[in-house]
């Protein structure tokens, strides 16, 4: 799986280029994802092209997220399709992910927050 | 060399042939010998009952009384003690026939015997009373064997979860294993054919056919189908029978031996109940709708009576809460201590007096009364018996269904999904909403992800089964695999801060459908029922 990366003001957007994360892929995913985790601190995941995600994929969010947090970095999701957010809804973690509807304004989240600090 | 000595029970109103056989008894010899000495009948009688004699030697001549009636009252008393005749009187053939029908070990002569003979004449009595012990206990071992044989494989268990119609029955051997057998063959949920036969011998032998003839007919059932002959259809009763009745029909006419049977098919859908009756007994049809009992019978012959005969099924229409009860010959001829036979009327009446009952409890109470009916003694034969109920309620068939089966390969979650998918929006009806349709497709995604890692355990070779059927109102999705059994208890629950990933799974399964069961089927795959329903449960909305 080849990830497409690009920075936006200090944040490493990822885009998705396949329509499923599931577990015929999650461990390519996982894979491909950290070569990022170990460059990029802060980091939106661009969902746009996703129409279906099991919970092997979201076991492989959660382990990207708790790798940041660990850092001191932070792992936001963008324009997650509703098929998906069902998913992240059932199992509540809408309340563990921040989920956005670009990657703009997950940037602009994150900009805010770091100028707070 | 025993450790004991040999305690022999003398019968003798002689005194001077005691004091012979006691002279004889102490001859020097590898043997020693208890002899205890009475000199009357009775006491002889009473003495052979206490059992505690190795061997009876009994003069043939008793006073009044022969030694003969002697053996014959304790042999009627259940005496096992082996018994030696023991007398004066030269060749008397009168003697030797009365010796041989009593039952007696050795016949001696008083004047031609020394202690050689006696002591030995003893001996082999005792060693011929062990040997017949030990080939008697072999023998019931067998029967016993034979018997669980003939429960286990002959009988077979019969479906509990039947829609549309319950069954239940019993098959108890007589004294010994038999030759009778019943079958259970289900088709579709609407079709299931039963199967009661008797196989005309006895013991291990006529056992051995009937299991041999009774897996036949679902042989012959697979030949007609998958060798093309019905294309595809199903076979008919008849045709069934007279496949059966050319394989068997040159070993039985070599045995010399028949089978009676009745083979009959349930029809659900139809409603009704298509039949082969081979030389068997009529069998009982209560009609719910007229309260009466008809009795149902073809007029063919057994299988292996004659090479040209034709098998010819009969049709008979059923209704809801109508019950069949197919029975052997054993139940209609036991006999009562008055020498009465149970009978088919008796057998009718007990049905119509008692047709509230399911099956189980029906089949508990014809067993009941037949063997109270004939006490201990009046069951000569097996006793079977097969009770069918037709159900209240019709099976509930889809309005659609489609099946898809894949093999057990991550990749193939794709078109599994896709397929659910298409299913719900071209069959379900009331139509589901996309929501509905996302979170049914979604428990199906984990549900079969969940075989490929547990079941499966990983193989990529396996196969899962996705069968989907459309209801009104509702939409099942069916898992089925071949591979370890899930126990959704062991699986911890997840936890939802987001400190552990695994355990999703399964609660998300939960969550998404509105009902959901885990169950074996008849042949031991294991299956995951889904069940979504339209404007049913909904996903917790987000705060």
């Amino acid at each position: 799986m080849t990830l497409k990366t690009y920075e936006l003001n200090g944040v490493t957007i990822v885009q998705v280029p396949v329509t499923t994360l599931d577990i015929s892929n999650v461990d390519e995913f996982r894979t491909a994802m950290s070569a990022v985790l170990q460059d990029a601190q802060n980091i939106v995941i661009d969902l746009d092209q996703v129409e279906f995600v099991d919970s092997s994929a979201l076991g492989a969010f959660l382990s990207f997220l708790r790798r940041l947090n660990a850092a001191g970095g932070d792992l936001k999701l963008a324009r997650m399709r509703k098929s998906v957010r069902t998913l992240f809804e059932l199992v509540r973690m809408h309340r563990v992910f921040e989920i956005v509807d670009t990657p703009e304004a997950a940037v602009e989240l994150f900009n805010q927050a770091g100028s707070k600090q | 060399m025993s450790e004991r000595p040999i305690r022999v029970l003398l019968i003798e109103d002689d005194p001077g042939d005691y004091d012979i056989v006691r002279e004889y008894l102490a001859a020097p010899t590898d043997e020693r010998f208890d002899l205890e000495w009475v000199w009357t009948y009775e006491s002889g009688v009473e003495r052979a009952l206490s059992g505690e004699h190795d061997a009876i030697l009994v003069d043939y001549r008793l006073g009044a009384k022969t030694g003969a009636e002697l053996v014959n009252e304790i042999k009627a008393a259940g005496c096992k003690t082996p018994v030696i005749f023991f007398t004066g009187a030269k060749a008397e053939e009168a003697a030797d026939r009365a010796a041989l029908k009593a039952g007696v070990y050795d016949y001696l002569s008083k004047e031609l015997v020394d202690p050689a003979a006696l002591i030995r004449s003893i001996q082999f009595a005792i060693e011929r009373r062990k040997s017949e012990e030990a080939a008697q206990r072999l023998r019931e071992r067998e029967l016993e064997i034979g018997s669980r044989i003939q429960e286990l494989l002959l009988l077979g268990k019969l479906p509990d979860n039947l829609e549309g119609a319950s069954l239940a029955g019993f098959l108890r051997a007589s004294q010994q294993v038999d030759g009778d057998f019943w079958g259970f063959f289900g088709h579709d949920p609407h079709r299931f054919d039963i199967l009661v036969g008797d196989v005309m011998g006895k013991g291990v032998p006529a056992a051995l056919l009937a299991a041999g003839a009774k897996f036949l007919f679902p042989d012959c059932i697979r030949r007609l189908v998958l060798t093309g002959k019905t294309f595809a259809r199903l076979p008919d009763p008849e045709e069934i029978v007279a496949a059966v009745h050319y394989s068997l029909l040159t070993q039985l006419h070599e045995l010399e031996t028949f089978v009676t049977f009745c083979y009959a098919r349930f029809d659900l859908e139809a409603r009704q109940l298509v039949f082969v009756d081979a030389g068997h007994m009529p069998t009982i049809h209560y009609s719910a709708e007229t309260g009466t009992v008809n009795w149902l019978q073809g007029d063919n012959l057994p299988i292996g009576v004659s090479a040209e005969e034709v098998y010819a099924q009969r049709c008979v229409p059923f209704g809801r809460g109508d019950l069949f009860v197919f029975y052997s010959d054993g139940i209609t001829e036991a006999k009562s201590q008055q020498n009465e036979l149970f009978g088919r009327e008796r057998l009718a009446q007990l049905v119509l007096g008692n047709v509230d009952l399911n099956p189980q409890d029906m089949a508990d109470r014809i067993l009941q009364d037949v063997q109270e009916f004939a006490g201990r003694d009046g069951i000569r034969d097996d006793l079977t018996c097969l009770v069918v109920r037709i159900g209240k309620e019709d099976p509930a068939k889809p309005l659609a269904e489609a099946g898809l089966e894949v093999f057990s390969r991550p990749g193939e979650l794709d078109s599994l999904r896709k397929f659910v998918d298409w299913f719900c929006v071209t069959h379900s009806q009331p139509p589901l909403t996309e929501h509905e349709r996302t979170t049914l497709v979604l428990a199906v995604s984990e549900a079969t992800a969940n075989i490929l890692n547990h079941a499966y355990w990983g193989a990529r070779n396996r196969r899962v089964t996705v069968h989907a059927m459309a209801f009104p109102g509702e939409v099942h999705v069916d898992l089925a695999d071949w591979g370890r059994r899930f126990d959704p208890e062991q699986v911890p629950p997840p936890a939802f801060d987001g400190s552990r990933a695994n355990g999703f799974g399964v609660y998300i399964i939960e969550q998404c459908v509105d009902d959901h069961r885990y169950y074996r089927d008849e042949l031991g795959r294991n299956h995951l029922r889904l069940i979504r329903r339209s404007g049913g449960k909904t996903v917790p909305a987000p705060p």
